[in-house]
């Protein structure tokens, strides 16, 4: 019984984690908050394969990507129009001064190639370090290091540009 | 969180530039951890508790009626 208790507050625990990955991989809320309830289920009904001990989020991690890789990828391609809006939507809800720079992020880190985005949220905003990058996207060190590097050239690029503009 | 130890082998990029767009990531993705979370996706947590509590007292019971615990 304790068992079950300790799983389910753990992963209450990880449930912004989860969204906030969900969100960065899917490009929408409503999307991310299936793919996070679809997680969750599998999650559920594979925790005797979760070693204690280990990260349960790289762990939950692998489950989201996995199924948003089998059964997402797709849609994201088919929604793709309504992303700009789903990106406004992130980054509107405390209307400041700042948040125009950060929409302008938000819409660059959109336009990276979906594994160099993965690569770089991984690592640069939850938290893991390139090994346990590298084990949740199945892939070598050297690739998430390569990845997180070409994202942030791609992005500085796409920042400076918007910048030039604006001048 | 402290993962920015040994990966910063970079030399292309000036540390100022890459810490501004780390702290925007940062700051975005923060942004999205602040937000409550749909009450779907606690009250699922709460429908897969209810669920396998009572499939292990299904399970339990039969093996040992008597004691219980």
């Amino acid at each position: 019984m304790t068992g079950i208790t300790a799983f389910k507050s753990a992963l209450l625990a990880e449930l912004p984690s989860l969204r906030a990955f969900a969100i960065s991989l899917s490009g929408s809320h409503d999307q991310a908050d299936d793919l996070v309830q679809e997680t969750v289920m599998k999650a559920w009904g594979a925790h005797a394969s979760f070693i204690p001990g280990t990260s349960l989020r790289a762990w939950l991690f692998t489950i989201m990507r996995n199924t948003y890789f089998s059964q997402y990828r797709k849609a994201r391609r088919e929604v793709q129009d309504s992303d700009g809006e789903a990106a406004a939507r992130l980054v509107s809800a405390p209307a400041q001064e700042g948040h125009l720079d950060l929409a302008d992020f938000r819409l660059a880190l959109d336009k990276l190639p979906d594994d160099q985005r993965e690569a770089l949220i991984l690592v640069g905003a939850s938290g893991f370090s390139c090994e346990e990058a590298a084990e949740i996207c199945g892939c070598a060190v050297g690739t998430i290091k390569s990845r997180v590097n070409r994202a942030r050239q791609k992005l500085l690029q796409m920042m400076s540009m918007q910048n030039a503009a604006d001048l | 969180m402290s993962d920015k130890k040994k990966t910063q082998e970079r030399p292309s990029l000036e540390p100022p530039i890459q810490a501004h767009l780390g702290d925007q990531l940062k700051k975005l993705y923060g942004s999205i951890l602040s937000e409550p979370i749909p009450e779907k996706l606690t009250l699922l947590l709460d429908q897969l508790e209810e669920a396998e509590r009572k499939e292990r007292e299904k399970l339990s019971r039969p093996v040992d009626g008597s004691g219980d615990r």
